[in-house]
């Protein structure tokens, strides 16, 4: 199944995400300081940040089926959903629900790995059954 | 605050085609100082804001011609940018810092022929590096961020799309009596949900034109204003709130924006309440964000926006007048001078068919960003000890 979308590339700040992501692991960040979970676009807290590999699970905060193309390389894929979701550790992570089946707030998500045949590999949603 | 709106300039705007944004800035200012009574001799200060070209900037003060300015800056807060203007406008007339200040808002997103979504994703810079690209791989933009928003406002507080199709249907009957308006036959409930998804739950009428044109205000001071052409209107109040959502749990993203302080703080320096607000001019990108605006201000209770519009308040011969000229979802969007200048015209009793009897408290949002930077007015004809 070939990927929807553009390619993507990690920045410096961000490599280790992405490397983590082609061997199908979600790394977060967390504050050595007070030990707060940050998603990856965050840059700063009390003390220094590290990444940390996360459990891959969460709920929906909100979602939304997605009709024109937000991108002209989504324009096959065209309806899909996309969702914030609020992994176990505490930050939001928005990405595309790959397998069929109508969200709910609330409803358990899994985190499974895009591996497109161009650019990085990165994180995808999967609705869990009830 | 001591400062009123002496001058309003708008140009023709829509589907206007063959100007650039800079012309239609320069354009916008002239008007509006032609409005006002007074000559480009007379501004010596100057706040620029630019639209999806990007490409309004200080060289506009050559553009005009303007010699020796003492105040001249470009800001961007997105649609709080208006608002944002005309605090930073206010507060130096009040202070001295200059005595004439125009503010305009350029944009000319539109081609001919072409519709107003491949307006503006013919613009849109796709973020590919780094975290930001997680979103767009994820099938965000700022529409879907909307949708977002707004589910959670559903999913919430039991907001309906019906609700937010009265929001569109209560502006188009607004909007036909505007003569400046793009979109003014009427519309009907059926209509607004026949119209296609864009990304669901918003419909095709659920969001905003996009349009070419410009709008420029011109600030003194309150004692000055009273000279000259058009009845002045007064800047009673003003507010900003930038929630700085967090991406985790705990955040009020969809719920609650930056329109809770930034109104309470507005109507405060105004020393009114919501009671005495007569006309409500709100930032209207989606009418989501004319819902959850309502409740912010505190016009009705959380979660209650929805069946407040839906009841017919804010419609003609409502009890709370919203968005008069048809807002940016049925009148023409220039970002935030679309409520600014219709909030000008209502307060001035110059709304023609569509004016308000009532109106000496006129309350202005503007909304910037995902939810992400808000601006509030309150205007007056009348200055603050009179009001009340
Ligand atoms: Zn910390």
């Amino acid at each position: 199944m070939t990927t929807p979308g553009p390619p993507i590339e990690a920045d410096a700040a961000t490599a280790p995400f992405f490397a983590a992501a082609a061997r199908d692991e979600l790394l977060l960040l967390r504050c050595k300081g007070c030990g707060a979970w940050h998603p990856p676009e965050v840059t700063t807290c009390c003390g220094p940040l590290e990444w940390v590999a996360a459990a891959g699970r969460g709920i929906v905060v909100t979602w939304a089926l997605v009709h024109t193309a937000p991108h002209p390389d989504f324009a096959d894929a065209v309806p899909f959903r996309t969702a914030i979701v609020e992994l176990t550790e505490g930050p939001w992570l928005q990405v595309r629900l790959t397998a069929a089946g109508e969200p709910a707030a609330g409803s358990p998500v899994r985190i499974t790995f895009a591996h497109p045949a161009e650019g990085a590999s990165y994180p995808v949603g999967v609705l869990e059954g009830p | 605050m001591d400062a009123a709106i002496v001058g309003l300039g708008i140009t023709e705007v829509g589907r206007v085609y063959g100007r650039s944004a800079p012309d239609f800035a320069a354009d916008a200012v002239r008007r509006a100082v032609t409005d006002a009574g007074l000559t480009l001799a007379d501004v010596d200060g100057l706040l620029v804001s630019s639209g999806t070209t990007q490409d309004v900037d200080v060289s506009l003060q050559r553009r005009l011609g303007l010699r020796d300015l003492r105040l001249l800056s470009a800001m961007q807060a997105f649609g709080a940018t208006a608002g944002a203007m005309l605090a930073h406008a206010a507060a130096a007339v009040t202070h001295g810092l200059a005595d004439v200040v125009a503010c305009v808002f350029a944009d000319a997103p539109r081609r001919a022929g072409e519709s107003s979504g491949a307006a503006y994703a013919g613009r849109r810079r796709y973020a590919l590096t780094g975290a930001p690209a997680l979103r767009t791989v994820a099938g965000g933009n700022p529409t879907v961020q909307y949708a977002l928003a707004a589910r959670r406002h559903m999913q919430t507080y039991g907001t309906t799309s019906e609700q937010l199709g009265a929001v569109a249907v209560a502006q188009r009957r607004w909007a036909a009596l505007n003569p400046l308006a793009e979109m003014r036959r009427p519309l009907t409930l059926d209509e607004h949900q026949a119209s296609r998804w864009i990304a669901e739950p918003l419909h095709l009428l659920d969001c905003c034109l996009v349009s070419n044109g410009g709008a420029a205000v011109v600030v003194t001071r309150a004692d000055r204003a009273a000279d000259l052409a058009r009845p002045p209107v007064h800047v009673l109040g003003l507010g900003q709130g930038h929630p700085g959502y967090p991406a985790a749990r705990g955040s009020g993203f969809g719920l609650t924006t930056g329109a809770a302080r930034s109104g309470a703080d507005a109507l405060g320096m105004a020393g009114v309440r919501t009671g005495d607000v007569d006309v409500l001019e709100l930032y209207d990108c989606y009418t989501y964000t004319v819902v959850v605006t309502l409740e912010d201000y505190g016009f009705c209770p959380k979660g209650e926006g929805g069946p407040f519009v839906a009841a017919g308040h804010t419609a003609p011969g409502g009890s709370l007048p919203v968005n008069t000229g048809g807002g940016q979802l049925s009148g023409y969007y220039l970002w935030g001078m679309t409520p600014l200048t219709e909030a000008v015209l209502q307060a001035r009793g110059h709304a023609g068919e569509r004016q308000v009897p009532r109106h000496d408290v006129v309350m202005v949002s503007g909304n910037g960003g995902i939810l992400d930077h808000h601006s509030t007015v309150v205007l007056s004809p009348h200055r603050r000890e009179r009001v009340r």
